[in-house]
């Protein structure tokens, strides 16, 4: 319990100051757009930062998902025709993506 | 020097001639053909859905009727909108005896020689379609929303064509 509390603290302490040193270099969170058409995600590699958010957009005729290749990451589910999903990414590193339903269509996002 | 220029110049024939065939085919055949092979093939999958015991066949069946409709809808859609009225031709006949026959054989299937069988014909209709796309739709039809529905569809049938693939080697590896 104690350890838990001093766990909490201490990582709250990392946190902050974390926290603050970036608030001067990182801009607020940003919002991107990926389309989904013609069974392809459009762009297919998209560049963001830590704590900013894509949104999927179908704009295809068919279904699509877009879910991580590996297994757990992220997964949006059946995003229909018309309609989007969205999801924010907290922590750095290379995700690469596919859509369940057609395997031939693959996103990377490079997440800094 | 000459015997090459020849063998270049026939094989430039041979690619062209398909192509210079169908060049008679217009908006409305094109439109029948379309709905047409969207059509056999949500047929195809609803009977695979039913009949099926293997989840990857039924999973397959259940994508090609979800998407084949989604592609018909947009078709109809379209159609309607530019008031042409989908066409019979010999390429649309073919197909839509070709998907009956397939469908009375498959009925006289059940199991593992079901899923065979359907998940082979999947593979070369995906392959055959996909050959009247690049070959005969796409470079004849007139009307540039048309031509750009059939572009936009055609990396749909390329992910079909490699999930087919990727189930009927799985049912491969099971035997």
């Amino acid at each position: 319990m104690t350890r838990r509390v001093l766990l909490t603290a201490l990582a709250l302490l990392i946190g902050s100051a974390g926290a603050g040193a970036a608030q001067k270099k990182a801009p607020k969170p940003v919002t991107h757009t990926v389309t989904v058409d013609a069974t392809s995600f459009q762009p297919a590699t998209l560049t963001l930062a830590a704590g900013d958010s894509v949104v999927w957009v179908n704009k295809d005729i068919i279904p699509h998902t877009a879910t991580s290749a590996k297994k757990g990451i992220f997964d949006s589910g059946t995003i229909a025709t018309g309609e989007s999903w969205k999801h924010t990414f907290k922590t750095a590193g290379d995700l690469a993506y596919i859509c369940q339903f057609h395997p031939t269509m693959k996103g990377s996002l490079k997440i800094k | 020097m000459l015997v090459k220029l020849s063998a270049s110049v026939l094989a430039g024939l041979l690619l062209v001639a398909p192509a210079a065939g169908a060049q008679d085919i217009n908006d409305a055949q094109i439109a029948s053909i379309v709905v047409t092979a969207n059509q056999v093939d949500i047929d195809a999958g609803e009977l695979a859905a039913k009949m099926s015991a293997n989840a990857e066949v039924k999973k397959f069946a259940e994508r090609m009727i979800t998407d084949h409709k989604g592609v018909n809808k947009s078709a109809v859609d379209l159609v309607t909108k530019l008031k042409v009225t989908p066409e019979d031709n010999a390429t649309s006949k073919a197909l839509k005896d070709g998907g009956e026959k397939n469908l009375a054989n498959l009925k006289k299937l059940k199991g593992a020689a079901f899923d065979k069988a359907y998940m082979d014909h999947e593979v070369a209709y995906h392959t055959q379609v996909l050959e009247a796309v690049d070959k005969t739709l796409i470079p004849n039809a007139k009307n540039a929303e048309l031509k750009a529905l059939l572009v936009k569809v055609r990396p749909a049938f390329v992910a079909h064509l490699e999930h087919a693939k990727q189930v009927a080697s799985s049912l491969k590896a099971a035997n």
